[in-house]
Parts: C-alpha cells; sequence; structure tokens
C-alpha cells in the first residue's frame, strides 16, 4: 500500500491537508502481528507519557468490540427488524433502564429486562410471522432456511454452525406441524432474544 | 429458588439497608454525643430529644431511631474502621467490595443461609440488590455500585439487581399461577436465545457480561418453583405510600416502573422476601440522577445534623423519608410470619470538623468519623449497645483495640441472629475481641 507523508513544515496548513493524506487502509488484517503496546513512537501524548501502555495485548483481533444495545437504540432497532414496533414497547424504558440526563452509563441487562426482551420480541415475531406466512409454511425440516433468514434479517449476519445447530434443535422442538405459526413465532423470538440482535 | 436444602435458613431473611456517605452517630448512641454538650460537640444532642430504650444502655434519637416500634429489638453496634475515605470504607465494609467479591458479604450470608445446596443459578434471587444506583459527580458523591469495574464477573457475584417494579414482579410465580405454562416456554426460549448467543458472548465478554449473567438469571427464575404463598404487590405498596419527599410524597402511583425512591425499595424488598425467595435483600438509598429529588442526595453532606446541603435538614430527611419506610418494613415483616434481621449502616459516622474552631461545630458543618455504627432489628436481638464512642473530634470508639477492624463482626453477629451454627457462619470474630453477644436476646 503506498502511503503519503503529511506536510510537516508547515504545522498550521496541519489541519487543513490531513483530511487528505492517505491514512492507511483500515481493513483489519486477522493475521497482523499484535502491536507492542509501548514500542509505538507514534502513540506519545503530551508530557511523553505512551497513550498505549494500558492497552490489552491478550485480545484477539476483532474480540470484545460488543456491547449491550440501550434502550434508547433497541427502540429504533425493533423496528427496523420487525417492520414495526412491538406493542409494549414505548413503555418498557425502565425495564431497560436509561442514562439519567447529560450522563452516560454503559448499558447493562437485568434479568427482567432480558424477559422484556423476550415478551417484545414474542409480540413483534407474532406479527413477523402472520405477515410472511409463505416463508413459515413449512415444518421443522425446512428450519436451516428459516433460522438463515431469521440470523440475516435480526443478526445482519450469518449464523455459525453452532448457532444454526441450536437454532434447528429448538426448531424441532416446538414447531410441530408445517405452518405452525405459534412454534416459528418462538423461534422467531428465540433469535431476537439473542446476543446477535441485543448486541452491536 | 430450588427445593430444600440441607443446613438452610428457612422463614428467615435479611435486609441490609446502607445509607451512602457517613451519618452522624447521633442518631443512634445520643446519649454519647449529648455527653459531650460541655465542649460544644454534640452534633445537637440533649437530654430533650434523647430516648432511652427501657431499661437498656442504648440511647437513640427520639425523632427517628427513637421512634420505631421495634426499639426493643434493636442494637446498636460500634464498628472499628480502619480508613475514612469513602471508597475505602465502603470497600472495608466488606459487603459492597463489588471488586472483591471473596468478601461480598450480603451473597455470602445469602448462601450460608441457603445452606449447603446453595447453586448461583439455582438461588439465583436468594441475595438481591433492589433499586436503580446511579451516581454523579466526582469521588465524594460515588455510589457504590460504582465501585463495581466495568469488566467484573457479574455472572460470579449472583446478586440478583432489580431496578425496575416490573422485572421485580415478574420473578415470582404465584401460587396456581395462571401463566405457568407461558413461564416453561419462555424458559425453553431464552435457553434456546441463549444457546445462539453463546459464541458472541464468548467472544465479546467484558461488553456483555451483564447479558451472559441475565440468561442464566431468567432461565432459573422462570423454571423455579413457586413459592408456597404470595403476597401481591398491590397488597404491600399502599404500606409504603404517602412517604414524604422533598416537594410532595411518595404516592401509590409513584410505586411502579423504575424503583428509585426509598420508600419503593423497601416495598420492593418486602415484595422481594415475601415472593421471590431472597434471603438477603440489599437497599441503597442516596442517588443523584437529576431528576428533582434532593433528599436523595447521599449522607455525606459534610454538614450538622441540622444542616442539610439543602431546604432539609439531615434529621428531618431522616424523619420524614428514612424512618417511614423502615417502621413499615418492620412491622410488617414481623406480622408477616417471615423473621426479617433488618441491618441499618453507613460507612462511618461524623467527627467535628476542627477548623470551624470552638463552638462552631454543631451544625456547620462535619467530618468523616474513625469509627462506624450500624443497628440490627429483629426478634433475634435485644435493645443495647457496644458502640462506646468518644465524639470529641474525629468520633472514634473509645477502645478501638478491642474491636475487630471493620465490618466482619457486624455480619457475624447477624449470621448469629439467624441461626447460622458457627460451623455455617462464614464470618468470625478473633478471639478476645468485642463479639456484640450481648445483643443477642
Amino acid at each position: 500500500m503506498r502511503t503519503r507523508p503529511c506536510p510537516r513544515a508547515l504545522p498550521w496548513l496541519l489541519l487543513v491537508v490531513v483530511g487528505a493524506c492517505d491514512v492507511g487502509d483500515h481493513t483489519l488484517d486477522p493475521d497482523a502481528a499484535p502491536i507492542e503496546p509501548t514500542a509505538d513512537p507514534r502513540k506519545v501524548g503530551l508530557g511523553g507519557e505512551s497513550l498505549v501502555a494500558d492497552r490489552p495485548t491478550d485480545i484477539a483481533l476483532g474480540d470484545e468490540r460488543l456491547r449491550i444495545k440501550p434502550y434508547g437504540a433497541l427502540q429504533g432497532e425493533y423496528e427496523r427488524v420487525l417492520g414495526a414496533a412491538p406493542a409494549g414497547l414505548a413503555e418498557a424504558a425502565s425495564s431497560f433502564g436509561t442514562s439519567p440526563p447529560r450522563s452516560f452509563l454503559e448499558p447493562s441487562v437485568e434479568s427482567g429486562a432480558l424477559r422484556t426482551a423476550h415478551d417484545l420480541a414474542l409480540a413483534g415475531c407474532d406479527a413477523y410471522v402472520a405477515d410472511r406466512a409463505a416463508d413459515f409454511a413449512g415444518d421443522a425440516a425446512d428450519a436451516a432456511a428459516v433460522c438463515d433468514e431469521l440470523a440475516a434479517a435480526f443478526w445482519s449476519r450469518p449464523m455459525l454452525p453452532e448457532q444454526r445447530t441450536a437454532c434447528l434443535e429448538f426448531a424441532a422442538s416446538v414447531v410441530t406441524t408445517a405452518g405452525d405459526a405459534a412454534g416459528w413465532t418462538r423461534v422467531c423470538a428465540a433469535v431476537l432474544s439473542s446476543a446477535g440482535f441485543l448486541t452491536y | 429458588m430450588a427445593g430444600p436444602s440441607t443446613g438452610e435458613i428457612r422463614g428467615k431473611a435479611v435486609c441490609f439497608v446502607f445509607l451512602p456517605g457517613g451519618w452522624h452517630g447521633r442518631f443512634l448512641t445520643a446519649d454519647m454525643h449529648a455527653a459531650a454538650g460541655a465542649d460544644n460537640l454534640r452534633f445537637g444532642a440533649t437530654a430533650g430529644n434523647t430516648a432511652r430504650v427501657g431499661a437498656s444502655n442504648l440511647y437513640l434519637d427520639a425523632a427517628t431511631f427513637g421512634s420505631l416500634t421495634r426499639r426493643a429489638n434493636m442494637g446498636v453496634l460500634g464498628i472499628r474502621t480502619t480508613t475514612a475515605d469513602h471508597p475505602g470504607a465502603q470497600i472495608n465494609m466488606a459487603g459492597f467490595s463489588f471488586a472483591e467479591l471473596a468478601d461480598c458479604a450480603p451473597r455470602r450470608l445469602a448462601a450460608a443461609m441457603v445452606g449447603q445446596a446453595y447453586d448461583p443459578l439455582a438461588h439465583a434471587n436468594a441475595c438481591a440488590l433492589l433499586g436503580v444506583h446511579r451516581s454523579l459527580g466526582g469521588s465524594q458523591r460515588r455510589s457504590l455500585i460504582r465501585e463495581l469495574p466495568a469488566d467484573a464477573p457479574m455472572r460470579d457475584l449472583r446478586i440478583q439487581q432489580f431496578s425496575d417494579l416490573g422485572n421485580l414482579l415478574g420473578a415470582a410465580a404465584p401460587v396456581d399461577d395462571p401463566n405457568a405454562a407461558a413461564r416453561a416456554a419462555a424458559a425453553d426460549d431464552l435457553d434456546a436465545a441463549q444457546r445462539m448467543s453463546q459464541p458472541v458472548l464468548a467472544r465479546h465478554a467484558r461488553g456483555t457480561t451483564s447479558l451472559a449473567g441475565a440468561y442464566d438469571s431468567a432461565i432459573a427464575s422462570l423454571r423455579a418453583e413457586p413459592m408456597q404463598t404470595f403476597t401481591p404487590y398491590e397488597d404491600i405498596a399502599p404500606a409504603y405510600s404517602d412517604i414524604a419527599i422533598n416537594g410532595g410524597a411518595v404516592r401509590p402511583a409513584d410505586l411502579s416502573g423504575e424503583i428509585f425512591h426509598f420508600a419503593t425499595k423497601m416495598a420492593a424488598a418486602e415484595f422481594a422476601i415475601r415472593n421471590c425467595g431472597t434471603k438477603v435483600a440489599v437497599v441503597i438509598d442516596g442517588e443523584i440522577d437529576g431528576r428533582g429529588d434532593p433528599e436523595s442526595l447521599d449522607w455525606d453532606t459534610h454538614q450538622g445534623i441540622t444542616g442539610g446541603g439543602g431546604a432539609v435538614s439531615l434529621q428531618e430527611r431522616m424523619v420524614r423519608r428514612i424512618i417511614p419506610a423502615i417502621e413499615a418494613f418492620t412491622t410488617r415483616m414481623a406480622a408477616s410470619g417471615i423473621d426479617v434481621t433488618t441491618v441499618i449502616a453507613s460507612e462511618f459516622t461524623r467527627g467535628v470538623d476542627p477548623t470551624d474552631g470552638p463552638g462552631q461545630g454543631l451544625a456547620t458543618s462535619s467530618i468523616h468519623g474513625g469509627a462506624a455504627v450500624a443497628a440490627v432489628i429483629g426478634s433475634a436481638f435485644q435493645a443495647g449497645t457496644t458502640a462506646q464512642l468518644s465524639v470529641t473530634g474525629r468520633t472514634q470508639l473509645a477502645n478501638p483495640d478491642g474491636y475487630d477492624a471493620n465490618w466482619s463482626p457486624l455480619y457475624s453477629l447477624v449470621a448469629r441472629g439467624v441461626g447460622l451454627s458457627a460451623a455455617a457462619n462464614p464470618f468470625s470474630v478473633t478471639a478476645g475481641r468485642q463479639d456484640h453477644a450481648s445483643l443477642l436476646a
């Protein structure tokens, strides 16, 4: 990859020019060697303190990136993936907890909030399955396609093999006949109550 | 809520109430403060506002703890502290040192009360923290919960937090629950969701630890056996209504949604103990979140007892907001058939600010003291005190070497009070030190 150095002679131009600098390709290379926290001279702040000295080095590239979606995000997310906000969503703020005014709290999930999320998922999936009867016309033998479709819709990413296995096994236990709307609703709700949707 | 456990303490529970910031020892040791009158360092205690409990050596502030119906079953402990800074004192009290999991005293007490079959999953509600705990500002206003490191393993803490009444009410299964089938189905749904979540939770554990714990707790709660008796929240809430807060009162309509006001937290504690299998309920007062309840400030105002950092003095705050809820809780639990020990504490008592100069320390300012006092109320206790305080200057125990440092003696006493044997008691007192046994009935 070719890079063009930023101009150094005229620091006052830096702010103008920096936007045009090629700062490199940000695509993650899973095979890249970990960066030694203290070895990078570019990451030194005022006072000569390393800005990355306390950066963990035992985390694989791409790990530890997901966080819990706060209620404010979930309000839009349910509607985005389901097509309509499930009944009760507007009244569920206190279940999930919200940050006080002018402050930030890292979102977390209590068990009760998870159960509220499941209630919302059931309500939303009831309508979701009804509106897509053709997609849910099969029986448990068709679960692979349904699970993949739900993951794509709710998680925006495909299922891993072990996730698909869990989804298939659950579908086999709750979808009893072809077009079993109640059973498919529960499969839908389980996918929607999983970390693939509740985190980002 | 699994089946009976060998060594389980049944029909008993503990409610630990913590008032963060360091309160005035005068509430519980009024005579010692009154006795210091000559040097004008008594925070307003006089013979006129001091109430002796029967013939005991316990003298209480008459308008606050002295007014409680169950004061004849109240013991007051003197506790030696080793630090007077808030985080240190909170950590030293062990019960709320979330960073020190091994010393997380309420959970340890709850586990001991459950007995040998204690399983953090099956007994997820055994130790419950009731209410929202959000604090803003600097270190002087830090909430105990803020001590929790961002990546603390919540799944190992096993303190079930309920910050919303809907969440709490859903954790209890009524007798002959008409929704039993739905609860079982929901447990299966979440079990499947948990399995589908495992790769994500494992790879992103630091940011998703609460979700991982929520699956465990929710599934265990949904699969729990219904309690033998059930008390609807509608029957509990009215007893905690009309308790004053600044600019109004907690009304029945307020007793829904977020568990925010102190009275609501106490009502939630009653519900959890009655219906959720909770052995140890934890209530923490003192929150600041910008929603206009100045009386919810913590107790670290550095004022005298008649000051308060606002329009309402610390004593008035106690009279109007804390004591009525404690009175409702302790009297109702006494009549419930469940033998509940209520513990009320703060991280230390307050001393007189020496910078005020002679004669100015009464109502205007205070500093962190070098000792703490705690009250235990329950049928296992009798009126009395082990607190021998020197209240001049930085309030401290008159004989600090006679007391074990920090809070193990408090929890040890409570464990004895609920009937745990010496072998099952997870807390201890050093031989020869004050064991507070005189407070046991």
